[in-house]
């Protein structure tokens, strides 16, 4: 079995790349496949805490760098669902202790176990994320609205184009808020894809949820009544081959609207 | 040795410190101006209290001492005054001494000629092969010093022979180092030799400790590693209520107690932060809170005066009698010995951990299980 590996990455900062790799790597793990994340932010780590597996961690990947423990020893397995494991970032080093080289041997011992292994890169275009995409063969590059964002990205995809490994790479737009882009106070989805010309997997709506997922320690993708939560799965039944349209992600208006204010007070209650 | 011959210097025609340390080096070559009181006549130059005392060291290195200094500069005469050094004019004095004792040899020279104080070469080479060897005993007296110093099994008795040959060969070496220094090629400006000596102990000690965090690194993983265990089994620790269980054995003194005891303690008054480690082969106290994502590593008790929030691991070497103590425990994981266990999930990282309520607990390894009491019980 040879998996594949998928590098998220951004270029700047507080996109989501971490809830991104969180919440495809869970709901391709619900979906029947093997998965583990890998979380190359080395010394500040955030993977663990949004999986909620802060508590489990003995080794981390630098641990397995410098062979004080067996890769397997390393990982650690989801609390509900066993197809997904993490590969922890150690906390207290840097990015300089692991090399690209490294990272790609471990990706490479990873790929024969597992059907996918989502590399989470770390924020920036130095020496941590250039180790992160070292083993990668495909690409998703997260991005928001905005135009720092979108500069950043692509400057990230002129970085991946550069890369022979790297096959493909998609586009993930994050944080569209659909009332803003309707009074044009945002850029719509169609104006990111067209300023970086790059084919799109995924529209994630806006969604308070995702900041109390966090806290909780629990992907999104678990929420069945979250906007963002279907996204995500949207995003990886598309990873996996399946043709999906686009979610609607536009608010219903008028009396449907009422209705789903309705529905989710109750929701919410019940 | 007895320093009873003076040795005059004569720089009064030195222009500058530089010529002063020049022509001083030069003459300190010479065999005959060991073992000496030198007494230096200086010209107008005038020199502060750390050129003073560089040229005092630089004498001092050839075991003569500078006892007299003649100068015609004022702040030359106050940095002596300030060294205890004599300021006095030569001339004068060498008549007073004339006039109080009969003459003994003809004075007020460079050239002066060697008397009995003279050492013969070969006697030199005697002294330099003496020396070569002790001074190899001495460093291996040393470490071994060091090494007892270290280990603590070992009966008081054989310390105490060990520390009385250590004595006997350092009052040795003090008698016998002094003529070898004379062959020393001179040193242009050095501190005198204690500060030497201080500083060098303490590059010891820096780099005894830098080795110590090493040793501890690679121990502690040496210790986890050795049982081969699978993560994915780590149990949760039980709470004080849940540890009612576990049989409590009645407190017996052993002979792990005693060796945390007897280790040194470690006091860190600070916040440790996310991603930063302590490590100690010690005992560690730390008067402040410990923030999810630091390690606290020791190879004793880890005491916390505040909240603990991250990973502590108590009795890093193996010794299961370690404890963790915190005024508020909330670790992610606690580690002692090779025993290790995580915090249950249903309890969440609050908002703000910090609060005036606290529950001192103390978390203790019992057969392999790690279970946290109450401090009070």
């Amino acid at each position: 079995m040879t998996g594949r590996v998928i590098v998220i990455t951004s270029g700047k900062g507080g996109v989501g790349k971490t809830t991104t790799s969180a919440n495809i790597g869970t709901a391709l793990a619900k979906n029947g496949s093997s998965v583990v994340l890998v979380d190359t932010d080395i010394g500040l780590r955030n993977l663990d805490l949004l999986l909620g597996l802060e508590n489990r961690i003995v080794y981390t990947l630098v641990d397995v760098v410098e062979e004080r423990c067996k890769l397997k020893q390393a990982l650690v397995k989801d609390k509900k669902n066993p197809n997904l494991c993490l590969l922890a970032a150690a906390q207290t080093r840097d990015k300089s202790a692991v090399t690209a080289d490294q990272l790609k041997e471990i990706t490479e011992q990873l790929q024969e176990d597992f059907d996918y292994v989502l590399v989470d890169c770390p924020a920036g275009i130095e020496e941590g994320f250039k180790t992160a995409i070292s083993g990668a063969t495909e690409a998703i590059v997260v991005t928001t609205p905005e135009m720092s964002a979108v500069r950043d990205a692509d400057r990230i995809i002129g970085l991946l184009e550069a890369k022979d490994e790297i096959k493909s790479y998609k586009l993930l737009v994050n944080r569209v808020r659909p009332n803003m882009v309707e009074s044009n106070d945002m850029m719509s989805v169609d104006d990111v894809v067209d300023i970086l010309s790059c084919e799109l997997i995924g529209v994630i709506p806006e969604d308070t949820g995702i900041i109390t997922s966090t806290n909780k320690g629990e992907p999104i993708v678990n929420d069945e009544n979250s906007m963002a939560g279907k996204a995500y799965i949207n995003v990886a039944k598309r990873i996996m081959g399946e043709d999906i349209p686009l979610l609607d992600i536009n608010e219903p208006k008028g009396f449907a609207a009422f209705i789903a204010k309705i529905k989710k007070i109750f929701g919410a209650k019940g | 040795m007895e320093l009873n011959k003076r040795y005059i210097v004569d720089l009064s025609q030195a222009q500058s410190p530089a010529d002063i340390v020049f022509e001083l080096s030069n003459i300190i070559e010479k065999p005959e101006a060991a073992n000496q009181k030198i007494w230096l006549k200086l010209g107008d130059v005038s020199l502060n209290q750390s050129q003073l005392l560089s040229i005092q060291s630089l004498i001092s290195s050839i075991n003569s001492t500078l006892s007299l200094v003649e100068s015609q500069s004022q702040q030359t005469e106050l940095a002596a005054a300030t060294l205890g050094i004599c300021t006095k004019d030569v001339e004068e004095e060498i008549e007073k001494e004339l006039e109080a004792n009969t003459p003994e040899a003809p004075l007020n020279t460079e050239n002066e000629q060697p008397t009995e104080q003279y050492i013969p070469m070969t006697d030199h080479i005697d002294n330099i092969e003496t020396d070569d060897t002790s001074s190899e005993e001495e460093k291996i007296a040393e470490e071994n010093e060091t090494d007892l110093t270290e280990t603590i099994s070992d009966s008081k008795n054989t310390e105490d022979s060990h520390e009385e040959e250590i004595k006997d060969k350092n009052i040795e070496n003090k008698t016998e180092t002094k003529p070898e220094e004379t062959e020393k090629e001179p040193v242009w400006i050095q501190p005198s030799n204690q500060n030497t000596e201080d500083t060098d102990t303490i590059q010891e000690e820096e780099i005894q400790e830098q080795l110590d965090s090493i040793f501890d690194s690679e121990t502690k993983l040496e210790n986890i590693l050795s049982d081969d265990k699978d993560i994915n089994e780590m149990k949760n620790w039980p709470l004080t209520k849940e540890a009612e269980e576990f049989e409590i054995p009645e407190e017996v003194m052993t002979d792990e107690d005693y060796e945390i005891l007897q280790m040194h303690t470690q006091y860190h008054k600070q916040t440790v932060r996310s991603g930063q480690v302590i490590q100690s082969n010690g005992n560690v106290v730390i008067i402040g809170d410990c923030h999810p994502g630091c390690e606290i590593h020791a190879a004793g008790d880890i005491t916390v005066w505040g909240v603990l929030g991250g990973i502590a691991h108590a009795g890093c070497k193996g010794n299961t009698k370690a404890r963790i103590r915190a005024l508020n425990l909330n670790a992610i994981q606690l580690r002692i010995a090779d025993s290790y266990a995580r915090r249950p999930d249903h309890i969440k990282n609050t908002f703000v951990e910090k609060s005036n309520v606290f529950t001192p607990e103390e978390a203790r390894n019992i057969n392999g299980s790690i279970v946290i009491l109450k401090i009070n019980d």
